[in-house]
């Protein structure tokens, strides 16, 4: 694991619990809730990242991401009177921006298929053509944006949220087996898509 | 068989973030959001937040204008319901429950009281001050006969400086006068004529400016026939 990635997973668990003058979370969502503005603006500089790039990956237009994450911490703070730490804050948060983004795709259809992933891989993956790391990554992004929106949200819940097939299945509001085949073929899908490297 | 197993293994590696999928992920150029966006979320935060600061204070001011509204309520009453009796002023209970803004002074005891009330107008406050002596003035001034005499003995023992100290003494001293009408007219019916008549006179040498009652006119008329000598 490399430190500075993108993501949650930059900060490793064990980091995470040996910092105990790091306020978790829940407990910033908690102080929060009784009326401390600066526990919202470290809980939005800890998370701000990981759900922008969920929203703009799953919805691929930034001017539609950016309204969905706006509405999305105004959901937030809406909903704050009303906020239990049962869950992880983490799963909260991204719960309000799964609703988001669903209701996005309600009120507008998407206005072109998405393209066939397989199709596009097989065309970058031409053996005259030896991509790069770069390169790569920029077909991941690509096969990312092509895979069926279900498949694809729990890859981005997983890899951006760092959330787990129980947490995964919570935002989605599926059953744990249903998130867990949407991750497995998006995974088998995109595998397939950098030539089955592992 | 053996493909699906390795499907199955890397699928848990993957799982366990253990997988060159999930590396290459995080070398993905990292989006985030602009510092207008930033600004924007923020300010709305900003904005709930005051809101629900008024919201959290509106008690508190409603808490506050109410004790206001009393307190000058309280201000504005008569200052019998505010004096409340203590332990130590003994005379002062009474006079505090007494309900009536102006009622009569006793009518024997006419210097004392008044000084134990004027001492009590020190004590409300000076914005009542002026509640305390109108009432008393405006009694008076109802009654201009009784002003028109005072009694020097009354107005020595309150302070002849004070303006209303006389307007105070001249019903305290007009009082006295019915009593010795009274006297004169008790004498009177003890058949004790000659001492009703000189009691009479020595009133009317007092009070100059005083008509004699029409009952008692006739005992001035009276001649006076001195008393035989015994034997």
């Amino acid at each position: 694991m490399q430190a500075g990635k993108p993501g949650y997973r930059s900060t490793p668990v064990c980091l995470y619990l040996s910092r105990p003058m790091e306020s978790d979370d829940e407990t910033l969502m908690l102080r929060y809730r009784d009326g401390d503005a600066s526990a919202f603006e470290t809980l939005y500089a800890r998370h701000k990242g990981p759900v922008y790039r969920y929203l703009l990956r799953n919805c691929a237009q930034v001017e539609v991401a950016e309204e969905l994450f706006q509405e999305t911490w105004a959901g937030i703070v809406k909903a704050r009177k009303r906020y239990k730490p049962t869950a992880r804050f983490r799963t909260f948060l991204f719960t309000m921006a799964h609703h988001r983004l669903v209701d996005h795709y309600r009120r507008r259809r998407p206005e072109h298929e998405p393209h066939d992933p397989e199709r596009a891989a097989d065309e970058r993956q031409a053996p005259d053509r030896q991509l790069d790391r770069w390169e790569q990554a920029q077909a991941l992004r690509q096969a990312i944006a092509g895979l069926p929106a279900e498949q694809r949200e729990a890859f981005l819940l997983k890899e951006e949220a760092g959330l787990g097939l129980e947490e995964i299945a919570a935002v989605t509001g599926v059953g744990s087996e249903t998130a867990k085949s949407r991750l497995r073929y998006a995974f088998s899908k995109l595998k397939r898509l950098l030539g089955g490297e592992s | 068989m053996s493909h699906l197993d390795q499907d199955d293994r890397d699928f848990d590696a993957y799982l366990q973030n253990d997988h060159a999928l999930s590396d290459l992920y995080r070398e993905l150029p990292q989006e985030h959001p602009s510092a207008e966006l930033d600004r924007r979320v923020l300010e709305h935060v900003g904005e709930t937040k005051t809101g629900s600061r008024l919201r959290r204070w509106t008690p508190y001011f409603g808490i506050a204008a109410t004790a206001l509204l009393a307190i000058g309520l309280a201000r504005l009453m008569p200052p019998a319901q505010q004096v409340l009796p203590t332990a130590s002023e003994p005379g002062r209970s009474e006079s505090a429950q007494a309900p009536a803004p102006a009622p009569p002074a006793p009518q024997t005891a006419a210097p004392a009281p008044r000084t134990q009330e004027h001492n009590e107008t020190d004590s409300v406050p000076k914005a009542l001050q002026h509640l305390n002596a109108k009432a008393p003035a405006s009694t008076y001034r109802a009654d201009p006969d009784r002003a028109a005499v005072g009694s020097m003995q009354a107005l020595e023992s309150i302070g002849q400086s004070s303006a209303s100290g006389q307007l105070f003494n001249r019903q305290d001293t007009s009082s006295e006068t019915p009593d010795e009408l009274a006297r004169i007219r008790a004498l009177l019916a003890s058949n004790k004529t000659a001492e009703a008549r000189t009691a009479l006179l020595q009133w009317r040498d007092s009070h100059p400016h005083r008509s004699v009652p029409p009952d008692l006119r006739a005992l001035l008329e009276t001649p006076i026939i001195p008393a035989k000598p015994a034997g």
